[in-house]
């Protein structure tokens, strides 16, 4: 009694470390007296991140006193602290994995995302999706607060669907809170609907003054993504016009791809900033970390040496890579010396940087079995590449490949932004299967030495070396095989970080700089030091692909190997079709994806000449996915062709090709065009412009021939040659184009192709 | 460009692109003040018009262009090649697009190199763009210089006097193009890097456009002469004796740069002195301080005028050549001041600093016959423009006359009775050994050693009463008041001994690790009969040599067999005061 009354007198004078400190001397154990301590410990915390009340409750918390107020003030304590995983631990050692307390759930839900983004320092912001569609059952969000944090909960961790939904609500129920217009457009994004996402942006570019410069940065990423060009431009020229604080003004000129504006921004930062608005220690972190993931390691160690602040973590991989006070880089000491100072670049040679012993020549020799092969793409999506993908699997398998001994690897398998699309085709064929982005690695630690390589990569190359070698240290395959681009550069680089035996990497359709991709043509130096290791063997699936590759590596194009494409001439063939009655108009048909480089709207132009100025009767019949679907069908109801069939999302060669009598592809890129292969096998008649491998792939002898377009063309022009071709080919007989795809791209080509560069019986080019 | 003398342009861009630097050969820029505007939105204010040196430096800095008072050019560039073009043309479009949108662009303008360039970016950018005007062209015949903006090397054949037609290189990142223009004709070596091409045509200037007449200047030529952290006084004795016959032979103006505590001295013998600090004399961030002392002495080779910059030393520190680069510094030519006799496993990559060089003045040693360092039997490999000549051994003799034996004594306060001078180096052998020879072999022969105190060495912690230290510089001028000296055979006290001097010179070479190989030229000297020679490796001999030298200092012998003439080089000034005519 007389303790109490001496803890309630302490506590009114606010004193309540002294009561602390009273009740231990009186031996007042907290185990024996719990609710004085717990008075104690609700008086002390009028702000629950004060220390003291910590300590109180932490004495508490110790005692084996774990009652719910104690947790959610511990809790959010933790919070305040930055220290998530004590947050975490509090919570749910109280209250579960789904707690039924709704301040502990939202509290739960918080540090889940905090956590994810302090774990994503160098990389993109996930969270676990166990845990988010845990929480998410658990209560219906009241606060916006609460929702905004479900909904980032759940979008993060690639529960798209379920983010769509709760965000469709919030912003019913919360119609003046902007932050779930921004959270549907990110969902959009997320949802590979980038032009959905672009237009949201552009509303909120117009009427939120705080948001406008953020939403002008989506809308140039978004439209650079999807080859509208002029759009980015325009949002770059918008950015540039407005008062830009200098990160983000560096930011504009590393999305704009101008060197000498970045090259004066970074002489700026190294003075500190402007004199007018003086750099702070956030924002120098902030100008360090984004030149380091794109890649500009040396200005990276410029700013460094000019004494502008770096992150820990950056400090760490400039030390790792040589960069530091004892390091063998030589350090730049100008800013010229600097910019040219790039990742990957300045670790080439790799054998060199990995200090790695010269092979004998000849190595790796050849080998009677190919032994374990791991075959990496990006996703399963619904593209040509990734059909070919499948296609190789299966060409191998029935070539007597054992499938236990051809893994397949992806970097994301997301189901919600259509990664899976061959999915079930490819389980089929009983090939082990590792999604890398959602599987879990036995052992994350890495050695020095890869670090020190992929930790100074740019961010996108960063992550998929960094996944992929987690999986080929598993698999220890003999040949890694990287499929497309992406999945070749990550291939590359962590077959020889692991020692692999063979690295193939095979390149797709055509050389960065005639498909204007910026950020591929950064690793021209990287791709030239492929092409000199003894065991790294680059393909290319058409004979103007690789020479068009090897024009842009400054190589013979004796050195890239031809890989083409296989067709499974049993799921593609004549029967698929329905036939055509005699007066019925053709059918003319387009299969590909819905984006720029495919010329969309210049293929609409020349189906609309054809019927209009050039009096075809047909029906327009197209096939694909991607993101100028929206666009795709505005454009066709304003040039007249209403009836359009337009069909997403499909994979069936029936579905595909059934409605067709012939195909016409306008694209401006390609490589060899599986469409037309395909098209071929099942009898179409086929035209296509004369781009990348297109000429390869079409019959051109006969009167089955199909028609090669120039490119560039107008679409009249385009039309005008379609029209005097395309009645008669319609009329001809199919089974001269059927017999050319079987001959020249039939599976067991692709398998035996494949199985050469797997065995080593393919002869490197000095 | 239309400018009004003495007016600030400022510039927006990096300042070692050449068209910043080849802005001071218009006619109407030479009284302009370039500022170099690394920090627009705060620089702006100080300028009176502003020179954009691309479209992506102006997308940088955007708003405040369009927001200055002042009178802005934006030149616009060419793509730098089939890898450029695909930021190129995206930089055209966005910088085209932020123009056509802006507010306020009536005090922009955009230029271009070229008429051909104007007219191409007219129709990109779909706004009028107007050719810069065209530049005098620069009189003389001069070698072709293939430019490549990705060689880091520039490889040309130039005419010279000994070797005829030559292969010369020298590294693109050296050289301001007002400068290079002067000594070659650039020219792009790849077509399709159209902004080469621009800039190698515009660099070329127009006969259409004459050269001004050139005035003659009522000012002083003027030198600044950059003296490193050295450890003795030869650079700044050298230094001062070739400034001395340049301010005779043309009045030439001499400012020292000087990192030496001999700064004192040179100001004392009548010159400007610019005290420095080095990077270690501060405790500063190494390449923070050279950014700093770049800035610093462009900004007093731009406020002096100078047209001349004079290094004696062994290798280049940066910020020279980094200075020289700057815009408003491409009129003036550099002499490297190099002495010969370097040991032989000096580093011969030291010589590649002839690259940044018009002249290389190698200074005469008497022991030249047994040079075998890299000067002698090295050639670099970067040569650049420059051309080598070789003086007669170089001391201040011939520009302060030595006082008599009374007077230099009355100055030292020696009183009566012989003197001997000894002055050694930092590094022989067992040093205790000599000094002890040095005062047993002295009182023997009641001769008085007089020990030499550098002017740059600290306070002398010896408190032996008997000890008589004395500091004086020049040497030569008190050599008079002694009857011998045992010295180090430095260049400068070796060639004041050799020849000027009479008595008996006892050589004590340094052995460190020093780029001079003074073992050979005292050795050199011994077998001439000139001086006796101690050195660390002959220990047994020490004792006898010490005391054959005092005898002769006791005796005041004269030693007759060393070299006689006249040793002052008239003939050195002449390739140098051509120099100050190229850069007029």
């Amino acid at each position: 009694m007389q303790a109490r009354k001496q803890v309630r007198a302490l506590c009114e004078k606010e004193r309540f470390s002294a009561a602390s400190m009273f009740l231990t001397g009186s031996g007042l154990s907290p185990e024996d007296h719990p609710g004085l301590w717990a008075y104690l410990a609700r008086l002390s915390h009028r702000s629950d991140d004060d220390p003291v009340a910590h300590k109180i409750r932490q004495t508490i918390w110790n005692a084996g006193d774990r009652s719910a107020d104690v947790a959610l003030r511990e809790a959010n304590y933790f919070l305040t602290q930055e220290d998530y995983q004590s947050a975490i631990f509090v919570l749910k050692s109280v209250f579960g994995e789904t707690p039924g307390v709704r301040r502990a759930w939202h509290l739960l839900a918080t540090a889940y995302l905090r956590r994810a983004e302090l774990e994503s320092a160098r990389s993109r912001l996930r969270t676990i999706r166990s845990e988010a569609e845990q929480l998410d059952t658990c209560f219906d969000a009241q606060s916006p607060e609460e929702a905004a944090t479900i909904i980032d909960l759940l979008r993060l961790s690639g529960a798209l669907d379920r983010a769509t939904e709760r965000n469709a609500d919030a912003r019913q129920r919360f119609p003046q809170d902007p932050r779930f217009v921004h959270r549907e457009a990110r969902i959009l994004e997320q949802k590979r609907n980038p032009a959905a996402a672009v237009d949201i942006w552009r509303d909120v570019a117009a009427i939120d003054p705080k948001m406008r410069v953020a939403a002008l940065f989506k809308i140039v990423q978004l439209t650079q993504f999807l080859g509208r060009d002029e759009e980015a431009f325009a949002a770059i020229a918008e950015l540039a016009r407005m008062p830009l604080r200098l990160p983000e003004r560096l930011r504009l000129a590393l999305v704009s791809g101008q060197h000498q504006m970045i090259n004066s921004l970074v002489r700026l930062a190294a003075l500190g900033g402007s004199r007018n608005e003086p750099l702070t220690h956030a924002d120098g972190i902030r100008v360090t970390d984004m030149l380091l993931d794109a890649g500009y390691i040396g200005l990276t160690v410029w700013l460094r040496r000019q004494r502008l602040p770096v992150s820990k973590d950056t400090r760490a991989v400039l030390s790792a890579a040589g960069f530091g006070s004892t390091g063998l880089q030589p350090l730049p000491d100008t800013v010229e010396e600097a910019l040219a100072l790039r990742s990957p670049d300045f670790m080439l040679p790799l054998q060199s940087y990995l200090d790695r012993r010269e092979k004998p020549s000849g190595w790796p020799g050849m080998r009677l079995e190919p032994g374990r092969v791991l075959l990496v793409n990006g996703t399963l999506g619904g593209g040509g590449a990734e059909r070919q993908f499948v296609a190789l699997v299966q060409a191998l398998v029935a070539d007597g490949m054992p499938a236990e001994n051809l893994h397949c690897g992806f970097f994301s398998l997301e189901p919600e932004r259509g990664f899976d699309r061959f999915l079930p085709e490819l389980a089929e064929l009983g090939v082990p299967i590792h999604d890398m982005r959602s599987r879990t690695v036995s052992n994350p630690t890495v050695p020095r030495e890869v670090t020190s390589v992929i930790d100074t990569l740019p961010l996108e190359l960063r992550e998929d070396a960094l996944a992929l070698w987690h999986l080929v240290r598993e698999v220890k395959p003999d040949a890694l095989h990287g499929w497309q681009d992406r999945a070749g550069l990550a291939a590359g680089l962590v077959g020889e970080l692991a020692e692999t035996e063979r690295v193939i990497m095979s390149l797709r359709n055509t050389a960065p700089d005639t498909r204007r991709d910026r950020r591929l043509m950064s690793y021209k130096a990287l791709y030239q030091d492929f092409l000199n290791g003894q065991n790294r063997w680059v393909t290319a699936n058409a004979k103007d692909a690789g020479k068009d590759f090897a024009r842009w590596l400054e190589r013979d194009e004796s050195e890239i190997h031809s890989l083409k494409n296989g067709i499974d001439t049993e799921r593609f063939h004549p029967g698929i079709l329905r036939p055509r009655t005699g007066d019925e108009p053709i059918r003319l048909g387009g299969l590909f994806r819905l984006a720029a480089n495919k010329c969309p709207i210049l293929w609409l132009d020349c189906v609309s000449a054809l019927r209009h100025d050039f009096g075809i009767s047909l029906t327009p019949v197209l096939r694909g996915n991607g993101p100028m679907q929206g666009e795709i069908e505005e454009h066709a109801r304003k040039v007249g062709l209403e009836d359009l069939d337009l069909q997403t999302g499909l994979s069936e060669p029936s579905d595909l090709y059934g409605q067709m009598d012939a195909v016409l592809l306008v694209s401006r890129v390609e490589g060899i065009p599986n469409v037309l292969l395909e098209a071929q096998a099942c009898g179409l008649p086929v035209a296509g412009t004369d781009v990348g491998g297109t000429a390869e792939a079409i019959l051109r002898r006969g009167e089955a021939a199909g028609l090669l377009l120039p490119f560039p063309a107008e679409a009249g022009e385009l039309a005008k040659a379609v029209a005097s071709w395309l009645p008669a080919a319609v009329s001809a007989p199919s089974a001269p184009r059927v017999n050319f795809v079987k001959r020249s791209f039939g599976l067991q080509a692709l398998a035996g192709n494949a199985m050469r560069l797997y065995l080593g019986q393919t002869e490197r080019q000095p | 460009m239309t400018s009004i003398p003495g007016d600030r342009l400022g510039l927006v861009g990096q300042w070692t692109d050449p068209v910043s630097q080849l802005l001071q050969d218009f006619p109407a820029e030479a009284k302009t003040r370039f500022v170099e505007m690394n920090d627009p939105s705060a620089d702006i204010a100080r300028v009176d018009r502003v020179l954009v040196l691309s479209q992506q430096y102006a997308l940088a800095y955007l708003p405040e262009l369009l927001s200055a008072q002042c009178p802005v050019q934006i030149l616009v560039r060419r793509s730098e090649g089939p890898h450029d073009q695909l930021s190129w043309q995206s930089g055209i479009q966005i910088f085209s697009a932020s123009l056509r949108n802006a507010d306020r662009t009536d005090h922009i303008t955009l230029v271009a190199l070229s008429s051909d360039a104007a007219e191409v970016l007219s129709k990109e950018l779909g706004m009028p763009v107007a050719p810069l005007p065209e530049l005098p062209v620069h009189p003389g015949k001069r070698p072709p210089v293939a430019v490549k903006r990705d060689d880091p090397v520039l490889t040309f054949t130039m005419e010279t006097a000994s070797e005829g037609r030559e292969t010369r290189r020298v590294r693109q990142d050296v050289l301001n193009w007002a400068r290079l223009r002067r000594l070659g004709a650039p020219l792009a070596a790849d077509t399709q890097d159209e902004d080469m091409v621009d800039l190698c045509e515009f660099a070329g200037g127009s006969h259409e456009c004459p050269a001004p007449a050139r005035a003659k200047s009522m000012e002083s030529p003027c030198m600044v002469v950059v003296v490193p952290n050295g450890t003795g006084l030869g650079h700044v004795t050298r230094m001062m004796a070739i400034c001395k016959e340049l301010q005779e032979a043309a009045g030439v103006r001499s400012i020292f740069w000087s990192y030496s505590r001999a700064a004192e001295i040179v100001q004392a013998s009548g010159f400007e002195v610019i005290l420095r600090q080095n990077a270690v004399h501060l405790k500063a961030h190494p390449p923070h301080w050279r950014q700093w002392e770049t800035a610093e002495f462009a900004s007093v080779l731009k406020g002096v005028g100078a047209k001349l910059v004079c290094y004696d030393g062994g290798s280049f520190d940066p910020f020279i050549v980094n200075a020289l680069r700057h815009p408003g510094c491409g009129h003036i030519g550099v002499l490297w001041v190099r002495r010969g006799m370097m040991r032989p496993e000096t580093d011969a990559s030291m010589l590649e600093s002839e690259q940044y060089c018009d002249l290389v003045l190698e200074p005469g040693d008497l022991a030249s016959e047994v040079d075998i360092g890299p000067t002698r039997v090295r050639t670099a490999e970067h040569r650049g423009f420059s051309r080598a000549i070789e003086s007669k051994p170089m001391t201040l003799k011939p520009h302060l006359p030595s006082y008599s034996r009374r007077e230099a004594k009355r100055k030292l306060e020696l009183g009566f009775g012989k003197h001997c001078l000894v002055s050694l180096g930092g590094a022989f052998g067992d040093w205790s050994q000599l000094k002890r020879l040095i005062s047993e072999e002295s009182r023997a022969n009641k001769v008085r050693i007089v020990w030499a105190k550098s002017p740059l060495a600290p306070p002398l912690t010896d408190s032996d009463p008997d000890t008589v230290v004395r500091q004086f510089f020049p040497l030569n001028r008190y050599l008079n008041a002694f009857d011998g000296v045992i010295t180090a055979a430095g260049y400068n006290s070796f060639h004041e001994l050799m020849l000027g001097y009479e008595g008996p010179v006892l050589l004590a070479p340094t052995n460190n690790v020093r780029l001079d190989n003074q073992e050979a030229r005292a050795k050199y000297a011994g077998s001439r009969g000139w001086a006796d020679v101690i050195t660390s490796d002959n220990i047994a001999e020490q004792g006898e040599i010490m005391k054959s030298f005092m005898r002769q200092v006791s005796r005041k012998e004269k030693i007759t067999t060393r070299p006689s003439g006249s040793i002052r080089d008239k003939g050195i000034t002449a390739p140098i005061i051509d120099l100050f005519d190229l850069y007029s």
